[in-house]
């Protein structure tokens, strides 16, 4: 056959599957994407590794209440909602005194519309690189700064302010939601940062119930629900009615105070930032020693948790590959049922003069028009995957 | 008689595991004539057009085109002299779904490996517009009616110019009318094109406007020894 006939036989195969093209898109999507998913998948588990280790890499050492490591971990790193024990605040103050460490706080049981409110000291701001891209940072208690992330998704800005979720719905006599005043938003980090709302320490615990302010009556004078009315003495008299929610205001942070000792304040975590490597050394040996803390690396926790998770990626890419067989073998059996029902267009050609080759060429165009239209657009579903931005697939890993 | 396009001398064909024989001590179609085939079902008129043509060989004889040995050339040869030199017209059209009237008309053409040049296509539209159907050229066959589509068919089979025109019951699938029509068009685009027309038909009808009809239930050796 020449090259002329080779070039007719393709043009007559490109006719006969645009002529099908919906049979044809069928099965050029049911390939490529037999093709691409095992690569998308093995892809994005290998970004998102990357991303949840850089995390784990950046933070030396987590001390927090004796439990499961990788919860602490999880909750230190990524602030995820699981409740943890809690360790005496004293224990922060401990570490820094060593002189072998920096140690900056974590409270984490609060949320506020869901996202977590972490409680902590502004060197964990430093510490994290987090930059303030608007306003200015927690100053007082009640003040705060948002995440880029979530300061975007609800709109809000210094200025503004955010509520804390109540403990619970039901329970009227527990710790009202607290209005915190916006201070500042960060600027991305594209880390879970990003979607938490970062306060003073003593802002955690108000919203905890370990301290509180007392609301001057004459604040609320106009407020009949809560104002009932003056004694013959000619004091305020307040109704029971419920706040929905407090505010620290300047006058009210006068009248902050906690209810025992601050060293004895709960915290759910620390990160520690040893000096150097000697530093570490040393104080490991030492925390390790002591049974009511937990002392965890990140980076051996979460190395051991994504091995598992690389033993399940590698698992279901193994299952996409034998899907993809499966296809693959579906595809076959579809164009070998094509060519039995072509067998009189096949005749009619043979008939007319065309030889076994331009037949065989004809539908080998075919197949290698399929594939490579499924090669073409599994390759458009890696580059996709490929261009879905670090922060989305952090987003996913986290 | 003038020059002879298709001979076959003391032809013997048989399918394998069948008891049928096509035995034909001498027949042949000459320049420009036409020849209707007749007889009964079964007595071998298609297989005599599948070995006019190169696509069946006889197990003993020759069939000569153009004064060359057909049946004693290669598949490959054989293949190029049928898309060179034979026009084939079939009762159900056999026109592929997938191309236009116009890519129809061209198939040949390209199943040889030519290029499609502008003088094919204006002979492929000449065609076209002298069997009536110009304005469907963009067509598919589903959007055509029976009549259409073996005009398409007709031109299709003379589009390479063709010495030689086989068709097997052109007009089966047909109303009489439409037959009619196709047929008139076949004989005058052969004349046209000068080639040689040998038709199989069972249509008694239409007999008297060739030059010469054969019965093959006569003609057939194999088949008057085994009703004798």
């Amino acid at each position: 056959m020449n090259l002329r006939g080779l070039l007719n036989a393709i043009n007559l195969a490109w006719r006969h599957l645009a002529f099908h093209g919906v049979r044809s898109s069928i099965l050029v999507l049911a390939l490529g994407i037999s093709a691409a998913l095992p690569l998308v998948i093995q892809s994005l588990i290998e970004r998102g590794e990357t991303a949840t280790m850089a995390r784990a890499d950046r933070t030396p050492l987590v001390v927090g209440a004796p439990g499961g490591g990788i919860d602490l971990v999880l909750g230190a790193l990524w602030f995820l909602p699981e409740p943890l024990g809690s360790i005496p605040s004293r224990t922060v103050g401990e570490i820094t005194d060593s002189g072998l460490a920096d140690a900056l706080p974590l409270s984490l049981s609060a949320r506020a519309g869901g996202a977590p409110v972490v409680g902590t000291d502004v060197g964990y701001l430093d510490f994290r690189d987090l930059r303030i891209a608007e306003g200015r940072s927690f100053a007082v208690p009640g003040e705060c700064v948002l995440g880029a992330d979530l300061a975007a998704k609800r709109g809000l800005g210094p200025g503004d302010t955010i509520l804390t979720d109540p403990e619970g719905l039901l329970d009227i006599g527990g710790g009202y939601p607290l209005r915190l005043r916006i201070t500042g938003v960060l600027a991305p980090a594209r880390s879970p940062d990003d979607g938490a709302v970062f306060c003073d320490l003593r802002t955690s615990w108000i919203i905890a119930g370990h301290g509180h302010v007392h609301i001057d009556l004459e604040e609320v004078k106009d407020e009949p629900e809560v104002l009932m009315g003056t004694s013959e003495e000619g004091r305020s008299i307040a109704s029971a009615a419920i706040t929905p929610y407090t505010e620290l205001t300047p006058e009210r942070l006068e009248t902050l105070h906690f209810h025992g000792n601050p060293e004895d304040l709960p915290i759910e975590g620390l990160v520690v930032v040893p000096r150097d490597a000697k530093s570490s050394t040393i104080l490991s040996a030492r925390l390790e020693r002591r049974g009511e803390i937990q002392l965890a690396r990140p980076s051996v926790v979460i190395a051991e948790v994504l091995e598992r998770v690389f033993k399940i990626g590698a698992l279901l890419a193994g299952i996409l590959v034998a899907t993809g067989v499966a296809t693959l073998a579906v595809v076959a059996l579809v164009l070998a049922l094509s060519i039995r029902l072509r067998r009189d267009e096949l005749d009619t050609l043979s008939r007319i003069g065309a030889g076994r080759a331009t037949i065989a060429t004809l539908l080998l165009s075919e197949v290698v028009i399929l594939a490579g239209g499924a090669a073409l657009f599994a390759l458009l579903v890696l580059a996709c995957s490929f261009s879905l931005p670090d922060d989305l697939v952090l987003r996913l890993a986290n | 008689m003038s020059e002879l396009v298709v001979e076959f001398r003391d032809l013997l064909f048989s399918y394998r595991g069948t008891t049928f024989q096509l035995e034909l001590p001498g027949f042949e179609v000459a320049a420009r004539e036409r020849v209707a085939l007749i007889g009964r079902s079964g007595c071998g008129k298609s297989t005599l057009l599948d070995l006019a043509c190169g696509i069946k060989r006889p197990a003993r004889g020759t069939v000569r085109f153009n004064g060359a040995d057909l049946s004693g050339r290669g598949e490959l040869e054989r293949r190029r002299t049928r898309l060179d030199s034979i026009g084939l017209v079939f009762q159900e059209f056999r026109l592929l779904e997938y191309l236009t009237v116009l890519d129809s008309i061209l198939l040949p053409v390209r199943l040889a490996g030519r290029p499609v040049t502008r003088a094919l296509r204006d002979r492929a539209r000449e065609l076209a517009s002298r069997a009536g159907i110009e304005h469907l050229l963009r067509r598919r066959p589903h959007r055509l009616s029976q009549g259409e589509r073996q005009r398409a068919a007709i031109c299709r089979a003379l589009v390479s110019s063709p010495q030689l025109v086989l068709a097997d019951e052109p007009t089966g699938n047909l109303d009489p009318d439409t037959g009619e029509a196709v047929l008139d068009l076949l004989f005058e685009e052969v004349a046209t094109a000068g080639a040689a027309l040998l038709v199989v038909t069972h249509d008694h009808v239409i007999l008297p406007r060739f030059d010469r009809v054969v019965d093959l239930t006569t003609e057939n050796r194999a088949a008057t020894e085994a009703s004798a």
